[in-house]
């Protein structure tokens, strides 16, 4: 006969792991570099909502996790905290991308012309073959395509609402802010958030919780360089590069804190391909700096700085939501008893209300 | 003399030095020439006296809620001082309360000063029921006894009519008039010793507003509390106060006895008033 | 790897907060918690805590559900011993530290301990109005008509309040707190105690503290009675203890047996029994 219901924990938790462990062992065997080759998407998911740029380690995490990419995701967060930070590199301009794909829905023709690079955008989802088709390929070039913004010469002609300037970039993971909350650390909320739940807060507005109207101005996939000032010798050298997606959405227009009629935008970024968290992205930002009174219902959930900075991020709320799986036994105990308390209580008062009846 | 109101203006927007003295009566406007902005109270000086009525009347956009609001502070002020009987600063000086503090403020919105509003759902919590409505006005005045909570509630719903088997009943389950009365019933529960109305009965069936004129006025002749009735309805004022004032673009235009204002009213705009009655 | 695995900055930064809170008791303070291998809403929060605080000369203590044999207990544990080989011990009197959830021990804690609680949601307020920027406001107005009104509610439809662990206190006459998930039973501990009381909430980023010998009483009517849970009738099978509180467990002929939820109490009655 067991006391120990829940002692004997210790064994418990190793078998547990073990167990685990013939799961994961399964993909031990599967070569990184073929990993991160072949399920590219999978990978750029895993960095941009682990925060960390590091496709090894991603690789390694999905494999820990068989394929488990949150959980994955969650191994990369743990593991950033662990990393001493050097420093803080040059800020990233999007414009000096290398493009491999970049397009604009907003305009028919562009500077350097619709890239569609590579995308399932045209896909047909049927899983079983088509016949090949013949593929022609008339230009070919190996050299960099470095465009701007598709949305340049509106800017240049002043025609782009400008949010105030902050002083120096929040940092999230140093300090947490209050509200209201710096847009840098919106930006950094949604940039790691978790895909999917971007993805929900988004599509929301498209169904008539928000007033945005979006339009794609520039979507673009390609390499930026990461520049350092090096600690010692304090020339800027280049670290690496890494691959990003950035989105700006142009949204309706309203007045500027100047009074003056603006178009709107927004902005979207992340770590990797993914378009779909980009555009997201892009959309909440539009939605949130641009909550108008007339339309889109009472209560807009891509318009709340509260929705947005508390429940985005994947880490969190994944970790919230499968706590309620440790034992609960004692709160259940207490909410059982509450229960019967009240339980008696109505029961008496039902008995009196019957005697004064009588 | 429990409320003493001195230079008190509301103005919306820039605030220029001109908007004071380029709008108001005189000028038949409330928006300043110069930076536009509109100028809800200019330069407003007030008093009442312990257990005084005093009635404020005019046209919509003549300032008189806005007035109300400044007093209970849904609205800040942009000049002037207001000072309440027994309010005082930590010196024991009387203090201005335009500038109490959280504490304070708390002090003079839950026991020295209460506000019916014209709209329920503005002076009600609809998530609360009807008791809990009340309670929550008794426990901020500072009772923590459930009994005497309860009592309490039972007590006013009682007094204005409304049936105490209904308590708990949540306020959306109410008629208009009765949920006006639950409203005067909370008001009341903290025993203010000024209590403000704004409209308290426009918009409401003529019965009911009789009745529940009635009982306000019933309602401050037993317990004694000043009351300030703000109301465009100068049968309203008639009911109900002692003194009136009349408002006009912020400004006041005249100030006297309510049946003398009534009766032989002396400014323009004031005879113009007392004619459109039907 | 680190000492205790956080960065200096890390530490000195929860330390800081720490400090911040025990000088206004009951005072929720924000902090920059920082990602740890155990998932959110897994203990984060007193583990940075106990992470900042301990050293060479502490002994730890973990309990989950009053048990230190818990799944979970166990892995904090594991953990924190991997990063410190600090001394870990399962007897209350001997610990140094005691990190726990869910409940406080039985046996009376002293000067010199410290209690660290893992805590799911660090405002009261939440209850009522989950808005961070509107529960900040309530806080600073000492305005906590809601939780009245909620209690007054209750009480006229149940006869008391429908809350049964995470009671509301009010800590030091002025801030309502959230004393996380422990038993009504275990609420009336935290007033006057010998010990430190330290409240972590990782994924809310926030810490909070109750200093030894503070004033704290739940929030209830004056003129009721403050209701814990009851076992009035039972006794622990194992060491017979009428005075604490007890877990309700089936056994595989589908029988329910009684016995103490902190293990540690339990095991020292036996020892007593023995002597």
């Amino acid at each position: 006969m067991a006391y120990y219901a829940i002692k004997g924990g210790e064994e418990a938790i190793k078998n547990s792991l073990d167990f685990y462990g013939d799961i994961t062992s399964k993909g031990e065997n599967l070569d990184d570099e073929a990993l991160i080759e072949a399920l590219t998407f999978s990978i750029d998911k895993v960095i941009s909502e682990g925060s960390l740029y590091s496709k090894k380690l991603a690789a390694r995490a999905i494999k820990r996790s068989a394929g488990d990419m949150l959980n994955a995701s969650f191994f990369l967060r743990a593991h950033r905290s662990s990393c001493q930070r050097i420093g803080i590199s040059r800020t990233i301009d999007v414009n000096d991308m290398r493009l491999t794909r970049r397009i604009s829905s907003a305009f028919k023709d562009i500077e350097g012309g619709q890239l569609l690079g590579p995308s399932n955008d045209y896909e047909i989802k049927l899983l079983m073959d088509l016949k090949d088709e013949d593929v022609n390929i008339e230009e070919y070039s190996n050299e960099d395509n470095v465009i701007k913004s598709a949305l340049t010469p509106l800017r240049d002609d002043n025609l782009i609402k400008t949010l105030k300037k902050e002083e120096s970039p929040w940092d999230i993971t140093r300090n947490y802010p209050s509200a209201p909350y710096p847009r840098s650390a919106v930006l950094q909320v949604m940039s790691r958030g978790e895909s999917g739940s971007l993805l929900t807060v988004g599509y929301t507005t498209m169904r008539g919780y928000g007033d945005v109207h979006p339009t794609i101005g520039d979507l673009r996939i390609g390499e930026l360089d990461i520049n350092f000032t090096h600690p010692f010798t304090k020339n800027e050298v280049k670290i690496g590069s890494i691959e990003a997606t950035a989105v700006e959405s142009v949204g309706t227009f309203n007045q500027d804190s100047e009074g003056d009629t603006k178009l709107t935008t927004g902005f979207g970024f992340c770590f990797g391909k993914n378009e779909t968290k980009a555009i997201s992205m892009s959309i909440i930002d539009l939605t949130l700096y641009n909550n108008t009174y007339s339309v889109g219902g009472d209560h807009i959930i891509a318009a709340d700085f509260e929705m947005i900075m508390h429940h985005l991020d994947g880490i969190e709320s994944f970790g919230m939501t499968n706590h309620f799986k440790l034992p609960h036994y004692v709160t259940f105990q207490t909410d059982y008893q509450i229960f019967r308390s009240a339980q008696k209580y109505s029961e008496e008062q039902k008995e009196e209300q019957r005697k004064e009846q009588k | 003399m429990i409320l003493d109101m001195r230079g008190v203006s509301k103005v919306f927007g820039k605030f220029c030095p001109k908007c004071l003295e380029t709008t108001g009566a005189d000028f038949n406007s409330s928006i300043c020439p110069t930076c536009k902005s509109v100028v809800g109270v200019n330069d407003v000086n007030l008093t009442l006296a312990n257990g005084e009525v005093l009635g404020i009347v005019g046209e919509s956009g003549s300032g008189k809620s806005t007035l109300l609001q400044l007093i209970y502070q849904d609205q800040e002020a942009s000049l002037g001082e207001i000072f309440v009987k027994d309010f005082v600063g930590r010196d024991g000086e009387k203090k201005n309360i335009l500038d109490a503090n959280l504490n304070e403020l708390s002090h003079l919105r839950n026991s020295l000063m209460s506000m019916i509003y014209q709209n329920p759902r503005l002076g009600l919590n609809y998530k609360f029921s009807a008791g809990g409505n009340i309670a929550e006005k008794v426990i901020m005045s500072g009772n923590k006894k459930y009994d005497e909570i309860r009592s309490r509630a039972l007590y006013f719903l009682e007094k204005t009519e409304i049936p105490v088997s209904r308590i708990d009943d949540y306020p959306e389950y109410f008629s208009g008039g009765q949920q006006q009365r639950i409203q005067i019933s909370k008001a009341l529960s903290s025993n203010p010793k000024i209590l403000l109305l704004d409209e308290p009965t426009t918009g409401l069936d003529l019965s009911v507003q009789a009745k529940i004129l009635d009982l306000i006025k019933e309602l401050q002749h037993e317990i004694g509390f000043a009351m300030v009735v703000v109301s465009h309805d100068l049968g309203v004022i008639k009911h109900l106060t002692d003194i009136t004032v009349v408002m006009k673009n912020g400004q006041i235009v005249e100030k006297g006895l309510t049946d003398q204002i009534l009766e032989d009213p002396q400014h323009p705009y004031t005879q113009l008033l007392v004619s459109s009655i039907l | 790897m680190r000492y205790a695995f956080l960065d200096e900055e890390a530490k000195k930064e929860i330390r800081r907060s720490l400090l911040k809170a025990i000088a206004i008791p009951g005072y929720i303070v924000s902090f920059a918690s920082r990602e740890l291998p155990v998932a959110r809403g897994w203990g984060t929060g007193g583990l940075q805590i106990t992470l900042a605080m301990i050293n060479e000369k502490d002994t730890l203590k973990v309990i989950d559900q009053g048990c230190d044999g818990s799944v979970n207990a166990v892995n904090i544990r594991n953990f924190i011993k991997s990063v410190t080989d600090v001394n870990t011990t399962v007897d209350t009197k001997e610990a140094s530290i005691i990190q726990t959830r869910h409940r406080i021990p039985e046996i009376q804690l002293q000067e010199r301990q410290t209690l660290v609680f893992q805590v799911p949601i660090p405002d009261i307020l939440e209850t009522v109005e989950p808005n961070l920027g509107k529960q900040k406001l309530l806080h600073a107005n000492k305005d906590y008509s809601k939780l009245w009104v909620l209690l007054y509610e209750d009480t006229s439809q149940f006869g008391d309040s429908r809350i049964s662990n995470r009671y509301p206190v009010m800590v030091n006459h002025r801030y309502a707190m959230d004393p996380s998930p422990i038993p009504k039973y275990d609420t009336q501990k935290l007033g006057n105690c010998k010990a430190l009381q330290l409240f972590g909430a990782g994924r809310e980023k926030k810490i909070y503290a109750i200093p030894p010998y503070t004033n704290v009483v739940p929030l209830k009517f004056e003129d009721r009675e403050f209701k814990v849970e009851n076992f009035e009738g039972k006794s622990c099978a194992r060491c017979g203890s009428t005075d604490s509180f007890l877990d309700e467990v089936y056994d595989d002929n589908g029988d329910t047996h009684y016995y103490c939820n902190d293990t540690d109490y339990c095991d020292s009655n036996l020892q007593i029994g023995d002597k």
